[in-house]
């Protein structure tokens, strides 16, 4: 049985990816991070992933976070799963609107703190059937 | 500033800013040959979007003010501005500039190992 959350992060900078991998870790959650959404589908395949959080724009492809979004709230499997959008765009507001009418459940506009990370997180996360060792 | 903390996010990050500057410096070369090409256009726009927004979640608020000058630059050309010189003139004086403060930062981060590590 599962004791910790376990979070997947879609982000292509690496540096952005292991300052949020590692606050993660720190405050208790099993953490998933890659740059490539193909990547983060078969995470989705294999693990019990309990929130998603990606950024809009990912600077290899030309699959955005978008595309991502609504293939995760397309398929019937995942479509529980929230998930938290992250960019940096100038029309945030558009993009955050973009987002929510793709289902997304949470919106983080960079630069953002890890409290303000982990507070959103925390607003979305279902407990677990084992709540002991959920980061507190 | 996320680094204060953990020394090993600014060897990170100067390693992936040297791996954008060196992707700018060859999508502005390809673009000053050919100013409408839009591949060029699209790809330098992600990756100096990228480097923007990696720049202020780590707290390196110079890089990440001149990567969205570069940026806003970038969008000029896109959109068509009649004075496509004068803006790739820019554009070239702000990639110099990006430029030196990444190699500054990268010497920080070879000083930082040295002593830290």
């Amino acid at each position: 049985m599962r004791t910790n959350h376990e979070l997947l992060i879609i982000e292509d900078s690496i540096s952005v990816r292991e300052m949020i991998k590692a606050h993660l870790e720190r405050i208790g959650y099993v953490t998933h991070a890659t740059g490539s959404p193909e990547e983060a589908f078969a995470i989705l395949k294999d693990r019990d992933i309990d929130l998603i959080i990606s950024d809009i724009i990912i600077e290899s492809t030309d699959v955005t976070g978008y595309h991502v979004l609504k293939r995760v709230k397309q398929t019937d499997r995942l479509a529980h799963i929230p998930v938290v959008m992250m960019t940096e765009r100038r029309d945030a507001e558009i993009a955050r609107a973009t987002a929510e009418g793709l289902g997304a459940n949470g919106f983080l506009h960079k630069p953002f703190s890890m409290r303000e990370l982990e507070a959103t997180i925390k607003r979305l996360l279902r407990p677990l059937p084992a709540a002991e060792g959920e980061p507190r | 500033m996320a680094t204060e903390h953990d020394p090993n996010l600014l060897e990170i990050f100067a390693a992936e800013a040297q791996e954008y500057t060196a992707r700018l410096k060859s999508g502005i070369q390809a673009l000053e040959n050919d100013p409408g090409d839009e591949d060029t256009l699209n790809s330098l726009l992600r990756t100096v979007h990228t480097l923007k927004g990696s720049a202020r979640m780590l707290g390196f608020e110079t890089i990440g003010a001149t990567a969205e000058s570069i940026e806003n630059t970038l969008f000029c050309i896109r959109d068509g501005t009649p004075d496509v010189s004068d803006a790739l003139g820019s554009l070239k004086r702000k990639s110099d500039a990006i430029f030196q403060l990444v190699d500054a930062l990268t010497a920080g981060a070879a000083i930082d190992q040295h002593h830290g590590g």
